[in-house]
């Protein structure tokens, strides 16, 4: 019992540790808890999964938008790089 | 290497504008960077040296412009209200049943929607929180480390695992949704 308290790891302090684990910032216990959790937890193993599929897409966002400035904005600017 | 002020706004505009705007979502204060970026560049120019490509130096101050932008807004302490981890888990911290995360299958294999997928994330991204939004641009759209984070928006590094934990829950949940259309 005294160990499985050790080692035991709510879902809710488990996903906060893998995004703390991503600044390299787990003791030792909590990097220990975390493993044992995703072992034997599907939601927080999904959980984790998908969301370094999301975060690491983020980066390019902007690649896939169709954002552009209006050609009125454009003409302002150039108008004001002039010295 | 080419560097040619008078084609800067014909060739990098519309690049540096979707760049923008997805990172501070409001278009105007979007447009604005774009613009003093163009300007601080050409006001700028003569200290040019040739050691980055025209385009990486213009991304430079811009990224820059940014950074300011979002130190800018967040001057004053924030307080995080409690509780938005409720709606994921119990409080026994075990996921809620209609929270648990479910599988997303073949599609996180290929981009096959791609376009789809960065709309419906961007879609998602909006409806964060400001400070969660901020936070989230700056760690995985910017790669800034959470040290200088916390530095820029005057937060602790616990209120920076708990922004960063929150999102995550939010943008995963509202993906599932919209994405993967599972309710």
């Amino acid at each position: 019992m005294k160990l499985f308290r050790l080692i035991w790891l709510s879902c809710e302090k488990a996903t906060f540790l893998i995004t703390k684990k991503e600044e390299g910032k787990l003791t030792f216990k909590e990097s220990l808890q975390l493993k044992l959790h995703l072992g034997i937890c599907d939601f927080c193993k999904r959980f984790n999964q998908q969301t370094k599929f999301f975060t690491g897409r983020s980066k390019q966002l902007h690649e896939h938008s169709n954002a552009a400035l209006s050609p009125e904005k454009k003409q302002a600017i150039q108008s004001l790089m002039k010295d | 290497m080419t560097f040619n002020p008078d084609q800067w706004v014909n060739k990098y505009a519309d690049a540096l504008y979707a760049y923008t705007v997805v990172r501070v979502t409001d278009v105007q204060q979007a447009e604005d960077i774009v613009q003093n970026t163009f300007l601080s560049a050409w006001k700028a120019r003569d200290t040019y040296k040739g050691q980055a490509s025209e385009k990486n130096w213009l991304y430079a101050i811009l990224k820059n412009k940014i950074v300011d932008h979002f130190r800018k807004q967040s001057s004053s302490r924030i307080t995080l209200a409690t509780g938005e981890e409720e709606l994921y888990f119990d409080e026994g911290g075990h996921w809620k049943e209609e929270s648990k995360p479910k599988e997303w299958g073949s599609n996180m294999e290929q981009p096959v929607e791609a376009k789809e997928f960065y709309s419906i994330l961007e879609q998602c991204k909006q409806k964060l929180k400001d400070i969660q939004q901020k936070v989230f641009v700056m760690k995985y759209m910017e790669d800034i480390e959470a040290d200088e984070i916390c530095k820029y928006l005057g937060i602790t590094p616990s209120n920076y695992w708990v922004l960063v934990h929150r999102a995550k829950l939010h943008l995963r949940k509202c993906l599932e949704k919209n994405w993967i259309g599972i309710e």
